[in-house]
């Protein structure tokens, strides 16, 4: 039994790098699963699929009678979305804002976490300041960033003005022109994002074998080959540990964008989640938004798939 | 840890290590600090400028006007309806949810058995699901079984989706818990069932803590899926009712940024026409009429300035205890 005595406690979590040995014991672990399993069949499962007949339909909520399916119709929606610019558009923001601000948050999180596991004086303080923000609702993080931008009254632009970067009449309107408003979104998710990441990350760090650094010192590496060819690769679990978690929360970003621009002005900032409440839940063309749900929920999974694969390959999971 | 050789050098270096990260770790939690304060600061001050970074004067006005106590604030919205249903759907979804959530990660955790990656990694994956992709189905589904506008129906919501992260986090407790544990038991004459009940759920009580916190967390911060389910003023929570009624933008050029803002600028759900629907006895479109009415006529749905801050700072009060007690508890289970 691989009692290790490294094994990290940071998160609790999954994060344990020691192959457990399994016990053998016929039907009884299915019978601890199926109730978990049959709740999310009920509610996650099923639903899905019937939002998967709806998309096939041209189903609106007002007219009651338009959900039927006809072969002939069946991939009308789907067509409609490529067709429709403005879903283009919305992918593509969806698209850059993900790109962004995984990566962003990633590096960040690694910096601020090597930054603290050096900390020698009130970490445990700086471990609690750092956990705030992980107990706000996003709805909550997103109006208040909204208020901090805000043009006339927000924080930032009267920071801007008070140190004299600009003038009292040129305020900058943070969530109106072009690539501030996806700015300030990304501003605002990663910094909720940073500290599950980071305490993740820290837990890891903590978790390293220090021999493996006594004996680097010895060799002379210098501080950033430590990071670079030690650290950075035994905390390849962890990252992944922390994009999985990320990946199955990201879409919670909805809250963020709802709220501070509304995929506003003009759908300069419009992203998926947000059409599909337009196209849904505005215009009840629930077809449509089936349709474009399901692409979501595509996207979603992949992206979730993808870093858990890498996880399993870390050697974390089994 | 690394350990380090103590030197002038490295002891100067720890100093700016130390100072580095403090500072940054500041002005990362300086959003969070003003969020906080929001709530017992009066409103002259928020929106002063330049701003006032210390605040001069705490107040608790705010709450007052929330709950009624300010008689000069006339128009109050049913702040008891959104926190009962914020209490009662969190609730009784952590407590089932962790429970269910448990017995699946004990199962992952302990026991070999067949498909057992693919039914982690099923479980996982209902989770990425966005909330907003479910929402539609789900709605439609639950109209035709009395559950929209139901707490009970927002919790079996909730259940669900906070299975999987319950399940994820209790296997790895169970996993720190040595197997010898329970083979001994097994040799005491346990069943599986009582190994469990009587030696490895006690152990695993400080995760089950914070596994119900995140749950309820989880639950309690919950937008997409209630924003659709709950469509009336008295099935909203704390968050939809309280915190998102003004989803326009033009609550931005509103005083607080959007939390001054009245409600009676058009909420999106509102926009709808409804002469399209005359005449249909679908009860799905009847439910959105009423929903649509209410917000348009209804009294209780223009509400006061008071009110929309009030019903903030009301979510930051639980939020900061919950905050407590998740620091507590996760400092207690890190080295």
């Amino acid at each position: 039994m691989a009692a290790n005595s490294n094994s990290p406690r940071g998160k609790g979590a999954a994060t344990r790098l020691v192959e457990v040995s399994r016990i053998e014991a016929g039907f009884f672990p299915f019978a601890l699963i199926l109730p978990a399993v049959i709740l999310i069949l009920l509610v996650v499962g099923f639903p899905l699929l019937y939002s998967l007949y709806v998309s096939f339909t041209p189903y609106e909520l007002l007219k009651p009678n338009s959900l039927n399916f006809t072969t002939a119709r069946a991939l009308r929606n789907y067509q409609k979305l490529l067709n429709d610019e403005v879903f283009w558009r919305s992918l593509l923001n969806t698209i850059v804002f993900l790109a962004v601000t995984v990566n962003l948050s990633y590096l960040l999180s690694l910096a601020l976490s090597q930054l603290l596991s050096r900390v020698t004086v009130g970490q445990s303080v700086l471990r609690t300041l750092l956990m705030v923000p992980m107990m706000f609702a996003p709805i909550l993080v997103g109006m208040q960033f909204r208020w901090f931008f805000n043009a006339n009254l927000g924080l930032v632009n009267n920071f801007l003005i008070s140190v004299g970067l600009i003038q009292e009449q040129g305020q900058i309107a943070w969530l109106v022109d072009v690539p501030l408003g996806m700015i300030t979104i990304i501003i605002a998710s990663i910094w909720m994002n940073i500290p599950v990441m980071t305490i993740i990350l820290l837990a890891g760090t903590l978790s390293l074998p220090s021999e493996t650094f006594e004996a680097a010192e010895v060799d002379g590496a210098s501080g950033w080959q430590k990071f670079r060819f030690i650290t950075f690769p035994l905390l390849a679990p962890f990252s992944y540990i922390a994009l999985t978690i990320m990946s199955l929360d990201i879409a919670r970003a909805f809250d963020i964008v709802r709220i501070m621009t509304d995929g506003g002005p003009a759908r300069r900032t419009e992203m998926l989640w947000t059409y599909i409440t337009r196209l849904a839940i505005e215009d009840t063309k629930f077809g449509l938004g089936s349709a474009m749900s399901w692409i979501t929920v595509f996207l979603s999974v992949a992206f979730t798939l993808y870093f858990f694969r890498q996880l399993v390959k870390a050697r974390i999971v089994r | 840890m690394i350990t380090r050789s103590v030197g002038p050098n490295r002891r100067r270096n720890d100093i700016i290590w130390n100072a580095v990260a403090w500072v940054i770790l500041i002005m990362l939690a300086l959003p969070a600090f003003w969020i906080i304060m929001t709530a017992f600061r009066p409103n002259v001050e928020i929106n002063t400028f330049p701003p006032v970074w210390i605040p001069r004067r705490l107040t608790l006005e705010a709450y007052a006007n929330m709950f009624g106590l300010n008689p000069e604030v006339q128009q109050r919205v049913a702040v008891e309806a959104y926190l009962r249903n914020s209490l009662l759907a969190s609730g009784i979804s952590t407590v089932i949810a962790v429970s269910l959530g448990t017995l699946a990660g004990y199962a992952f955790a302990r026991f070999r058995f067949r498909f057992h990656t693919t039914l982690f990694l099923g479980i996982m994956l209902s989770r990425a699901v966005p909330g907003v992709a479910l929402s539609l189905p789900l709605f439609l589904l639950f109209n035709r079984v009395g559950l929209v506008n139901n707490v009970l129906g927002l919790a079996f919501v909730y259940v669900a989706v906070n299975i999987p992260f319950t399940a994820w986090l209790m296997d790895g407790f169970f996993r720190q818990i040595p197997t010898e544990l329970t083979e001994s038991a097994y040799i005491d004459g346990c069943g599986h069932w009582s190994a469990f009940w009587r030696i490895e759920l006690p152990l695993s009580l400080p995760g089950l803590a914070t596994a119900a916190i995140f749950a309820f967390l989880a639950a309690w911060n919950e937008f997409q899926i209630v924003s659709v389910l709950a469509r009336n003023n008295a099935a909203k929570t704390a968050v939809h009712g309280g915190l998102a009624r003004n989803g326009g933008d033009e609550c931005d050029h509103d005083g607080a940024g959007g939390y001054l803002c009245d409600s009676g600028s058009a909420q999106p759900s509102q926009r709808i026409d409804l002469r399209r629907g005359e005449g249909l006895s679908h009860s799905a479109q009847s439910q959105w009429k009423t929903s649509s009415m209410l917000c348009h006529h209804s009294p209780s749905a223009r509400s006061s300035t008071g009110f929309c801050i009030g019903m903030q700072r009301s979510h930051h009060f639980c939020v900061v205890s919950s905050a407590a007690i998740a620091a507590i508890s996760a400092s207690k289970s890190s080295p």
